[in-house]
């Protein structure tokens, strides 16, 4: 959060004097975080168990068939459990990527609802009014682009935030809001057309003057409101000044990884919070986990192969899901809620081709020496706030000021 | 004559400000009518309560009785039970619903318990009745996929009572609901036990954090942990007798479903319309499974009916509907109601016999929403006050297959979770700031209803018009153009500075400015929009 600028302007009655943004590059990395909603087993590769210790992917298998087997390979120093037929993305991915990877096994999450989950793992806290990792990140330091943050998901938590951030929509509404053209019709054919250039900045010096005239007598939730809407409408200006080319919308992860390299292309936003679109929450059918892992994989490749070749090189993507899933099937062959999950780490001063932590045969979290990141029954488990903590810190942004009970786990960074 | 008459009245000094703010009670005037209706206060409101600030319990007492407060009752009871914007539990347009457009059905699914809802509030019966009644709402389309009756003839929205022998338990039976919470066979209706506690009781069962801790080994996949595991059962405890109330309904009934019944031809028993939602053999299914008796708080209930009696009754009924109804006043989470304030609106609901009207008004006419903090404005306020300001409907029409949408209200193709609002399901509390999507929307909405006015009063005799009854929307002399800018204040606003006050000074350089980059036409119609953007209608 930048309170000193904002309060600065807003003091000075001159909000309208905000610099118009031009896509400079600031100081810090950018994030992505990719949230898959709903809990993902995690034996069906991230963290491999021996068939004995869970049902996993394997009962899924033909057992009349040897050649259905799921196998453990290392690839880019990383032992995943691949199965060529039904997950062969997972396995171009590590292939690929896992080099550059960063697997955290055995990440304590502690709850085993969705939304409590979800705020632990995004926001580092329960707390119902914590802003999201993304949120911290866009807002501490956007580098001069028109928004902090964009929430791709629909699903962000930006608390007290928002007035940075922006909400992208499931669909085309952003183009829509950026383009009179691309705007659906109306029932009435008086469709304004866009006003010009000149008009918008009129009108946006009287709305910010009148702010600044309002603010001036204003208690303290007000004058709040009123910067927020201040920032809100420098922010809309920027955006409309340097729109980002945004693909037209198709549906499912795909959609939303073309998205956010568009974002990324275009310098948007410093942060990102995408979902991964996928079925996770597989208390019935479990087989489904394979369709998502193989789906999201997919997308996921095309992420990081967009910000490679993007010349992206300031980016870090965190890949996480707020639980697990139990380690047997339920009577309607699906899991429950496991409060012990995986994240993967990937690109800016990321140390990859690592697994960090781990779990035990009942897939419970292990300590570890947060040292060297391996097991270690002296040590500790790493905690979901850890985790966003250490997540902040590689982001330049101070974890004391919004998780000051957190140890930073900063040692997929070393 | 009578344009005489209004001209004077548009050009007649009234009640200075001394600051140019407008006095509290106008301010506590604008905030009670969006409050309550979603609406801003047309001008003879706001004169009443210039006049005398104590007229403002009366308008209150004639706002309860106006479409526009059962419109933002429903908006209030969408938004707490994650109805609106959804698609889980939504059904194809198909069999008799061949044709129809998916968003008008859509509407319709989502609608029918608010209007129920609305129509309980509306017309004095105890609130407790959306837990209790055996009605439920039905027009045209849900008649045909509940199997209600319905006259074709009559309303558009009618009442109608459940004949599949379903317990009289208002929302908590209604299929709409049911279908938005559903339920896994191994979750035993739990995700609808929450509803209950969360909803209606204010026991945030999902909201809260529990710290699961270590996780035992499971060996027996049959083994429900929470029954078993004392983290767990803290809180199933209470959860899992609500829940267990709920069985005998369908524990959901998916779109693909009812496709592929109406393709096999619909064989007996298939989720063909209407839906079978209600299986009574399944009424007593609790008891295989392991789950507890159904009961409130220890209290035994033979079914959902005897349950959602017994919880309607309790005081935590009427505090969470005070904190429900404070917190939407006040653009609040219920949680941040404060408990005094929660109370003393409690004993005057329940003191009313639960009369949901008499609790709103206790509500916007305490000094403590008087003194609640500043806060954004909803989608749908904003929506609804442009149009009533300007008679410009913000929809999109998506085309024969989906139908017409309103942009404000819709969250799938439309701008609602842009503009703040929840989608129902991802984004389930609203934004409360102002954010950049929220500023190119409005600027969108304000944009629009601006060129619309504009050029709709510019075609209409000076009488007829309620925003340029002192000059034409065009080029004007400067002291008409200011009379013209006080006027647009007062009546987009309900402020009126003086006019000289820098406030016209500010608009009147803003028309200038666009005079000189286009014409005056194009003028007006932007310090318009910019009036409907403006920080007194975006922050209450």
């Amino acid at each position: 959060m930048s309170p000193t600028r904002r309060s600065l302007l807003a003091a000075m009655g001159a909000l309208a004097l905000w610099p118009r943004w031009v896509g400079a590059q600031g100081r810090g990395r950018r994030l992505i975080v990719v949230h898959a909603w709903g809990g993902w087993d995690v034996t069906f590769a991230l963290d491999p168990k021996d068939r004995a210790l869970v049902d996993g992917p394997y009962v899924d298998e033909d057992a009349g068939d040897p050649s259905d087997r799921a196998t453990v390979e290392v690839l880019g120093g990383i032992p995943v459990l691949v199965d060529g037929r039904r997950r062969p993305s997972v396995t171009r991915f590590f292939e690929r990527f896992g080099g550059s990877t960063c697997l955290i096994n055995g990440l304590q999450i502690g709850a085993v609802g969705h939304p409590d989950g979800v705020r632990r793992i995004l926001c580092g806290s329960p707390d119902l009014e914590r802003p999201d990792v993304t949120a911290l990140v866009g807002a501490d330091d956007d580098g001069g682009r028109p928004v902090g943050s964009a929430d791709l998901a629909g699903a962000g938590y930006p608390g007290t935030l928002g007035a940075t951030g922006l909400r992208v929509g499931p669909g085309e509404q952003l183009q829509a809001l950026l383009d009179p053209s691309a705007r659906p019709p109306g029932p009435s054919p008086l469709r304004a057309t866009d006003a010009a250039p000149e008009v918008h900045d009129a009108v946006r010096d009287y709305l910010q003057a009148s702010l600044a005239r309002r603010g001036a007598t204003a208690d303290e939730a007000l004058a709040r409101q009123l910067d927020d809407r201040a920032e809100a409408l420098e922010r809309a200006a920027a955006l409309r000044a340097a729109p980002p080319a945004l693909p037209p919308a198709t549906t499912g992860f795909g959609n939303d990884v073309a998205r956010a390299l568009a974002l990324l292309d275009g310098g948007t936003a410093r942060a990102q919070l995408l979902d991964s679109r996928q079925p996770w929450d597989s208390h019935v059918d479990q087989a489904r986990q394979h369709d998502a892992y193989e789906a999201f994989f997919a997308g996921l490749g095309e992420l990081m192969a967009g910000i490679e070749a993007g010349g992206h090189d300031d980016v870090v993507v965190a890949v996480v899901s707020e639980m697990a899933r139990s380690p047997r099937r339920n009577v309607e062959g699906g899991t429950e809620h496991w409060p012990v999950t995986s994240a993967m780490l990937l690109g800016a001063g990321v140390h990859g081709g690592r697994v960090l932590g781990a779990t035990d045969d009942g897939l419970r979290a292990r300590p570890l020496d947060w040292g060297t990141g391996l097991p270690d029954d002296a040590g500790d488990v790493v905690p979901y706030d850890a985790f966003v903590a250490g997540l902040l810190a590689h982001c330049d942004v101070d974890p004391a000021a919004w998780l000051p009970a957190a140890t930073p786990f900063t040692t997929p960074y070393s | 004559m009578t344009w005489l008459l209004t001209m004077l009245w548009a050009c007649a000094p009234a009640d200075p400000p001394a600051d140019g703010a407008p006095p509290d009670a106008v301010d506590h005037l604008i905030r009670a009518s969006v409050a309550v209706r979603g609406l801003r206060p047309d001008e003879a409101e706001v004169a009443a309560v210039r006049a005398d600030p104590g007229a403002l319990e009366g308008l209150v007492d004639a706002w309860l009785d106006s479409d526009a407060f059962g419109a933002a009752v429903r908006d209030q009871h969408a938004e707490m039970l994650h109805l609106r914007g959804h698609v889980t539990g939504k059904l194809p347009a198909i069999g008799p619903l061949d044709g129809v457009p998916t968003k008008d059905l859509d509407h319709a699914l989502d609608e029918a318990p608010l209007m129920l809802v609305e129509d309980i509030v509306r017309s004095g019966r105890p609130y407790t009745e959306v837990l209790t009644t055996d009605r439920t709402f039905t027009n045209a389309l849900t008649a045909v996929v509940h199997g209600l009756p319905y006259d074709p003839d009559g309303p558009e929205w009618q009442a109608a009572t459940w004949s599949d022998g379903r317990p009289a338990a208002g929302l908590l039976a209604d299929t709409a609901v049911l279908q938005r919470y559903q339920s896994s066979l191994s979750n035993h209706h739990r995700g609808r036990g929450a509803l209950v506690l969360s909803a209606f009781l204010c026991d945030g069962v999902l909201e809260a954090s529990v710290d699961a801790g270590v996780p035992p080994e499971i060996d027996d996949p049959a083994e429900d942990r929470t029954l078993t595991d004392p983290q767990c059962a803290r809180c199933h405890a209470s959860l899992d007798p609500i829940a267990s109330a709920f069985f005998g309904f369908d524990r959901y009934i998916l779109a693909k479903d009812v496709t592929a019944a109406y393709a096999a031809g619909c064989p007996d028993g298939a989720p063909c319309f209407p839906l079978p939602m209600w299986r009574p053999d399944d009424e007593g299914a609790w008891a295989d499974v392991g789950m507890p008796a159904p009961a409130f708080r220890g209290r035994a209930a033979a079914d959902l009916e005897g349950l959602a009696a017994t919880l309607a009754a309790t005081d935590d009924f009427a505090t969470c509907a005070a904190r429900r109804f404070h917190g939407w006043h006040t653009g609040r989470a219920y949680r941040d109601v404060p408990d005094d304030v929660a109370a003393e609106l409690a004993s005057v609901f329940v003191a009313s016999g639960h009369d949901a009207r008499a609790l709103v008004k206790a509500s916007v006419l305490s000094e403590a929403f008087a003194e609640a903090p500043a806060r954004s404005v909803r989608p749908e306020e904003i929506a609804r006050t442009v149009e009533a300001l300007t008679g410009y409907a913000w929809q999109a029409d998506l085309g024969p297959r989906l139908g017409t949408i309103g942009l404000a209200t819709d969250a799938e193709h439309g701008l609602r979770g842009l503009l703040g609002g929840t989608d129902g399901w991802d984004l389930l509390d609203p934004t409360r700031t102002s954010t950049a999507s929220q500023a190119l929307a409005l600027d969108w909405l304000a944009r629009e209803a601006a060129h619309h006015v504009v050029a709709t009063e510019a075609a209409q005799p000076r009488v007829a018009r309620r925003l340029f009854t002192v000059v034409d929307p065009g080029p004007a002399a400067e002291a008409d153009t200011r009379a013209q800018l006080v006027r647009l204040h007062d009546v987009i606003l309900q402020w009126r500075p003086a006019d000289d006050d820098p406030a016209i000074d500010d608009a009147l350089a803003l028309f200038e400015a666009v005079t000189d980059a286009s014409d005056a036409a194009t003028a007006w119609e932007a310090v318009v929009a910019a009036l409907l953007q403006h920080d007194r209608m975006v922050v209450l």
